[in-house]
């Protein structure tokens, strides 16, 4: 059954049809967040909250876009609105927990820890998000502006000094 | 066009390190997994629901007794709501307006 078919059936309440659509693109959902979080425990415990809300407001999805698209629109915002509620000492904390957590289990699969990562984690999410949605899922200015309530202008501007408090950062590391 | 040159470099060099981060392992929870979640979150959805309907129906019903009380009991009382009623909607309209078209 195509994908058109298992959000309609999904619409009408078949809960084996959300099933079918949330377990197809769980990986795609959890990788994004762990791209813009870095700590694998939020990311799943946002891909959850992603999900509760894809039930929801599934009657409002048009199929504009892909759903892979719609999905990571709402998780965008998920964990933008739990940083909102979460700005608190205790919680800076527990993130460069998970930071160090995320960078000893890459280790652990040999994988390498570049050093552009570390730059990327010590941004803002409000920067992150544009960053990785713009140069690694290739989404547009505009795109990115309407996932996250900001005009396109702002999505720019946000990028290009994300890109340079990145390089910066990556060019005193290589003067060390 | 250096500077192109430097942000283009940047830009790979992010997007090699977040491929390395697609390499960890993600745990995909099994169907019967996804089914219990997606009923148990549908069930969440009707309680919620009737909850609203419920209230919304409680709210309705005591404000409307209560005018109807005043009005076949104290229609002062009535007609000064009503004249309450309007200028507080007029009001919140025009400061709502105001809002909207006020330059940043």
């Amino acid at each position: 059954m195509n994908e058109a078919k298992i959000i309609k059936q999904a619409k009408k309440g078949d809960h084996l049809a959300f099933a079918s659509l949330f377990q197809q693109h769980y990986p795609i959902l959890y990788k994004y967040l762990l791209k813009v979080t870095m700590n694998p425990d939020l990311s799943e415990e946002l891909a959850q909250e992603t999900m509760a809300k894809a039930i929801e407001k599934l009657p409002l999805f048009k199929g504009k876009s892909k759903f892979s698209t719609w999905l990571i629109s709402i998780a965008t915002n998920k964990y933008i609105d739990y940083h909102r509620k979460e700005k608190r000492e205790k919680d800076w904390i527990s993130d460069e927990e998970a930071y160090r957590k995320l960078k000893w289990r890459m280790e652990s699969y040999n994988e390498d820890w570049n050093d552009a990562l570390t730059e990327l984690g010590k941004l803002s999410e409000g920067v992150r998000i544009p960053i990785i949605l713009k140069h690694y899922y290739g989404y547009s200015y505009d795109e990115i502006g309407e996932m996250m309530n900001i005009s396109a202008g702002t999505v720019k501007s946000r990028v290009h000094n994300g890109l340079t408090a990145v390089r910066e950062g990556l060019n005193i590391l290589e003067k060390r | 066009m250096k500077k192109d040159n430097n942000e283009q470099a940047v830009i790979d060099e992010i997007t090699k390190s977040l491929n390395s981060l697609d390499a960890h392992p993600v745990h995909i929870p099994d169907a019967s997994w996804f089914e219990a979640f997606v009923e148990d979150q549908q069930k969440k959805l009707r309680k919620t629901f009737i909850r609203d309907v419920c209230v919304f129906l409680f709210v309705a019903l005591f404000i409307l007794s209560g005018l109807l009380f005043t009005l076949f009991q104290m229609p002062y009382l009535f007609i000064v709501i009503q004249i309450a009623s309007i200028i507080f909607v007029a009001l919140y309209s025009f400061i709502r307006y105001r809002k909207q078209v006020a330059p940043e």
